[in-house]
């Protein structure tokens, strides 16, 4: 072979090289990447970063304005509720039934139901011996508000659709999502990308794309989004859906 | 994301020093590989010629072979001799170690280039610290990203290395077969 065809054959082959491994490389920390967060944003996901939502700001000050009411019978000093700043998860939190338990109701015949629900589920010892009696509509009213801490201080929340708002499922997503999160103060002016999986089952599932600076705001996001792993959302019509969603809590 | 999102989104956040440091470091790897497979298979081949002549003369002959440098080199000058012939294997050696300066040169170098670019990639990011109220998540991927500049400095460095090593022991074996012609031929 002639030195020169070989002199350029050589080169050609060491650009290929180059390029070879470029691509390699390139590969290899794309591939990095995906293991760390599986994701995959379609063209029809659809973009959530609120700024103002007026129709659900609504239900958060009604439920406030619920819970101060519902607060004031009680009027025992020993079960006033501490200030928690920060994420509760929410199990650990503070029992419904040690909070109203020293409600009074005058009828008889409520007394009788508290009477047979207490023979059903074993109240905690510091109550042996004494008359627990819940009010029914006390605990309606707050499983229906479905808070479960009321002495959160709470930071304005905010999930927005930008795109598929008139979709009729879409809004009832995020009617789910908005309910439940109520991210603290401590949080505030925070916000994160996380990608929504609901299954065709309406399991619902998620992957965080991007987290906050704050560390309180990622994990009472993540241990909202556990939460919300437990709860059933409605079954989509092309049976999975992936929605993108930032959280944000307002200041 | 793609791969040339993943490469545009690195570029977009990288500072134009890193950048410059990785176009020298690729630029390296092109002429290091190129000079190391040119050199290689020229050296390969004649290599092969002065086994065939080598052992022509081994076998007998009064001469080296046509493709010989020494045959070459003494049809140039028209002449024989001792100094001749050490004339014509020291012109042998330095043709056989063209591109080993440069394969040396980016074996040493080219981690120190690429430490270069880390440091400055470093600096910008610690100067972003200062600025920001940024996290240590924040942080942690811009300094992940400038080592990027010293594992290609390294990278290139192992493969020049690598290369030079090789071609040098390739331009021995060449200048030990022309020595033993040279030493038959001024025996007989």
């Amino acid at each position: 072979m002639d030195n020169k065809k070989l002199f350029l054959i050589s080169g050609a082959v060491s650009i290929a090289i180059y390029i070879a491994v470029f691509l390699a490389v390139l590969l290899y920390f794309l591939k990095t990447q995906e293991t760390l967060k599986k994701f995959t944003i379609k063209q029809k996901s659809v973009e959530v970063s609120l700024v103002e939502a007026p129709k659900f700001k609504k239900i958060i000050e009604q439920k406030k304005d619920k819970i101060k009411k519902s607060e004031k019978p009680v009027k025992n000093k020993k079960q006033k509720v501490k200030k928690r700043v920060g994420s509760k998860s929410p199990k650990d939190e503070v029992d419904i039934a040690k909070l109203f338990s020293t409600i009074k109701t005058p009828k008889k015949s409520k007394k009788k139901i508290v009477k047979s629900t207490k023979k059903s589920s074993t109240p905690p010892s510091r109550f042996k011996g004494q008359n627990i009696r819940r009010t029914e509509s006390a605990q309606e009213i707050l499983k229906k508000m479905n808070i479960k801490d009321v002495s959160r201080v709470l930071a304005k929340s905010n999930i927005e659709a930008v795109n598929g708002e008139d979709d009729p499922y879409l809004s009832k997503i995020y009617e789910i999502l908005y309910k439940y999160w109520l991210p603290s103060q401590e949080s505030a002016g925070n916000r994160a990308k996380v990608m929504i999986k609901i299954d065709f089952n309406g399991n619902f599932d998620y992957n965080i794309i991007f987290f906050s600076s704050s560390e309180t705001f990622n994990k009472e996001l993540v241990e909202y989004l556990e939460y919300l792993k437990t709860k059933k959302f409605p079954q989509p019509k092309e049976g999975k859906k992936e929605i993108t969603v930032f959280f944000e809590a307002k200041e | 994301m793609n791969t040339i999102d993943v490469f545009l989104d690195y570029l977009s956040r990288s500072s134009s020093i890193t950048i410059a440091v990785l176009v020298l470091l690729s630029l390296y790897f092109i002429i290091i590989n190129w000079v190391f497979i040119y050199r290689y298979f020229s050296l390969k081949k004649w290599i092969k010629h002065e086994d065939i002549s080598l052992k022509s003369l081994m076998m007998g002959a009064k001469k080296p072979s046509p493709d010989s440098v020494l045959s070459k080199c003494f049809k140039e000058i028209g002449k024989e001799g001792k100094e001749l012939a050490d004339f014509c294997k020291f012109a042998a050696t330095k043709e056989a170690t063209k591109g080993l300066t440069f394969l040396s040169v980016a074996a040493s170098t080219s981690p120190f280039i690429g430490l270069f670019g880390t440091v400055i990639s470093i600096l910008e990011a610690f100067s972003m610290l200062g600025t920001s109220k940024a996290s240590i998540g924040v942080i942690a991927p811009a300094i992940g990203e400038a080592l990027v500049a010293t594992a290609a400095g390294i990278f290139v460095a192992i493969f020049a290395y690598s290369y030079h090593l090789f071609l040098k022991r390739k331009g021995f074996e060449l200048i030990s077969y022309i020595q033993m012609q040279s030493d038959l031929l001024l025996s007989k």
